[in-house]
């Protein structure tokens, strides 16, 4: 499959508890299983979505608009999924 | 005597000696290396970090036994940081670039990190991260200057905590036992403080502000975590006052908890499903009542043993079944598991085994007990002596054949037999079931049926059987996932057994204390469920609020589907429709 360009999608943090910790670790342990590179924009702040530690810096808070960008092979697979954990509230 | 205000972050009165932490920072005392030196400072961060990782892995572990999933997820985050290679890299290139000591570069990696969240208001529910980075970086430090230990000995007696902070690495070393409060000077109502106080049920105050110069060790000092009070040195009246409201009180969380405690775990359309907790010390067998459980559903004797000098004695795990009998009553069950833990453990037998390459598949649990009689029947006398004071259960782990179940039968029969040679009292017909947990005992569960009066289903230890995966290998972890289609089979094949025979099943695992599998436990068939005691009220809400109808629909449904990521989805969202404020 050809590689096409970057696939970018917009998520809303709704998260009572914002992109912290355990999301972001779930997150990135998710993104490491694809082969496209993932980064996730909170403004002008950037992150590895394969870093768990780079996505707790993004200080995401409930309500923040995030830009998720995944870009390389298997980007279209990858892209929902990511989008649907950002979006994720947790389950208790 | 000396009030201070703070935020109450869990409620309890607590009275004791205090224990001040040490509040000094780790000193680095060289921060650049001659250039033939870098390589090395890079072979020790990659050693520090691999260890720090195994440590947080360790706490995840055990925590995760002991308070649940929530607090073993921090340190599950924190494994997490410690491999991640951004963190690697950019500790690295301070190495390459500045030739900084590996110490250095951690530190000025990690402040960096934490600059970022210096803006935040002191409130804001993302500080507590900050909190997070700076326990990475002290543990990390830790390894890499040889410091280790607990830097929170205690010799047994009960104290109350002060500190200026607590970090999730200094909590997780924490002896619940003996550590009856915590008073900080910061800290917010999000912080790690407040939700470890939270989990262990003990009184915290936070966000003092400074007191740690007006405190010292040893001196008397009430922690009241309902009105936000830390008093130092306090006055007779005073004392008087709280040690008879202590007296007064439950330390359970609140008005919603209870308001359940007279409440039954009763469905909407009338059935009765029995809660019951799972404990590891006497103690926490209070905690079973004061959150209305049934009785013990699985009490944990491991702790018996571990760090111990020696193996304890008949009386001593006498003492401790009576006290827990004593505690619940003559009516409301206690299910003693029998040992479960493997050699390594073992003061008198851990010569037995040189380095098993899989002890997981090994000589342990049940395994270990029928090659060391001596040691089972010690506990299996204790257990009958002790029968006498209430409805005490055996049950025996790791079962995976039927010959090992008769076995154990036969066992029991000897010591019954040795007992009334000696003319000691005991109950003759107590209940002695099985757990179910290595696949084998589930795909006969059967045939197991006929020879005992009840199964437990221990999913943990099922879940990784039977995906054979480690759920603490981060590389494999994915795989283990209670949800699966193939455990759900086997808890179906349990149940049907057991309805045959007329046998009552349990589950204890941790999949029981989870409200998103409630529905489908309860559809598949169960009417038992022992979970962490914190975690009562929540599943005993769940129940109310299901019909038994509708959780057979839930089970049968998400018994079509054939990946753990359908079942998860499909029961997050059963969840939401059947009790939308358990959802959030």
């Amino acid at each position: 499959m050809p590689a096409n360009g970057p696939l970018r999608t917009t998520v809303v943090v709704a998260n009572p508890n914002g992109l912290h910790m355990r999301p972001a670790t779930a997150f990135a342990q998710t993104a490491r299983t694809y082969r496209a590179a993932v980064t996730v924009y909170n403004g002008d702040r950037r992150a590895d979505g394969k870093s768990s530690l780079d996505l707790i810096l993004l200080i995401a808070e409930p309500g923040a608009e995030l830009v998720l960008e995944v870009d390389g092979e298997d980007a279209g697979t990858a892209i929902e999924p990511l989008a649907a954990l950002l979006a994720a509230v947790e389950a208790q | 005597m000396d009030i201070k205000r703070g935020i109450a972050v869990s409620p309890g009165i607590a009275i004791g000696p205090a224990l001040v932490l040490d509040t000094e920072g780790v000193v680095i005392s060289q921060r650049i290396v001659p250039p033939e030196q870098v390589e090395g400072e890079i072979y020790r961060l990659a050693g520090a970090l691999i260890r720090a990782a195994d440590d947080a892995r360790q706490h995840q572990r055990s925590l995760t036994e002991k308070l649940g999933k929530d607090i073993g997820d921090i340190f599950h985050g924190h494994a997490g940081m410690y491999e991640d290679p951004h963190l690697r890299r950019k500790i690295e290139g301070l190495i390459r670039d500045q030739r900084y000591t590996a110490e250095y570069a951690v530190s000025r990696a990690i402040r960096e990190y934490v600059k970022r969240f210096d803006d935040l208001p002191a409130d804001h529910q993302f500080v507590r991260l900050r909190a997070d980075l700076l326990d990475l970086e002290k543990q990390v430090l830790a390894t890499l200057m040889g410091v280790h230990g607990s830097p929170l000995p205690f010799a047994g007696e009960p104290v109350i905590v002060l500190a200026h902070d607590l970090s999730p690495s200094e909590t997780a070393q924490l002896d619940p036992k003996t550590v009856h409060a915590f008073a900080t000077e910061s800290g917010g109502p999000t912080s790690h403080t407040a939700i470890m106080a939270g989990a262990l049920e003990i009184p915290a105050v936070v966000g003092i502000g400074r007191f740690l110069t007006d405190v010292s060790g040893g001196d008397t000092v009430i922690v009241d975590g309902r009105e936000g009070l830390l008093i130092i040195d306090p006055d007779e009246a005073t004392l008087a006052r709280y040690q008879r409201l202590r007296q007064d009180q439950f330390t359970a969380s609140g008005s919603r908890i209870e308001s359940l405690l007279d409440v039954q775990p009763i469905t909407r359309d009338g059935v009765r499903v029995s809660l019951f907790g799972n404990i590891e010390f006497p103690n926490e067998a209070v905690h079973c009542l004061e959150r209305g459980a049934d009785g013990v559903g699985l009490y944990r004797t491991e702790f018996l043993y571990v760090n111990k000098s020696s193996d304890p004695t008949e009386e001593e795990h006498y003492e401790a079944y009576k006290a827990v009998l004593t505690t619940l009553g003559p009516d409301k069950p206690v299910v003693i598991r029998t040992l479960d833990i493997g050699a390594d453990k073992f003061s008198s037998v851990s010569g037995l085994l040189t380095g098993e390459k899989n002890p997981f598949l090994g000589l342990r649990s049940i395994r270990l007990c029928l090659r060391n009689l001596p040691l089972f029947k010690t506990q299996l006398r204790a257990i009958l002596r002790a029968s006498i004071y209430g409805d005490i259960r055996i049950m025996f782990p790791m079962i995976s054949t039927v010959m090992e179940l008769r076995q154990c039968q036969h066992l029991l029969a000897e010591v019954r037999e040795d007992l009334e040679e000696e003319g000691i009292p005991f109950k003759r017909d107590i209940l002695v079931g099985t757990m179910i947990e290595v696949p084998s005992a589930a795909i006969l569960a059967d045939v197991l049926a006929r020879e005992v009066d009840f199964f437990s289903i221990g999913t943990n230890d099922l879940v990784q059987y039977t995906l054979a995966a480690d759920r603490n290998n981060e590389n494999v972890a994915g795989l283990y996932n209670p949800a699966d289609p193939a455990v759900l089979r086997l808890i179906r094949l349990v149940c049907d057994a057991a309805r045959r025979e007329n046998v009552a099943v349990n589950v204890c695992g941790e999949m029981s204390g989870e409200t998103m599998f409630i529905p489908l436990l309860v559809g598949l068939g169960l009417r038992q469920l022992s979970v962490t005691p914190r975690k009562i009220p929540e599943i005993k809400r769940a129940i109310r609020n299901l019909t038994v109808a509708d959780a057979e629909r839930v089970a049968r449904e998400s018994g079509r589907m054939e990946t753990a990521r359908e079942v998860t989805t499909y029961l997050r969202e059963q969840l939401r429709r059947i009790l939308p404020e358990a959802a959030d």
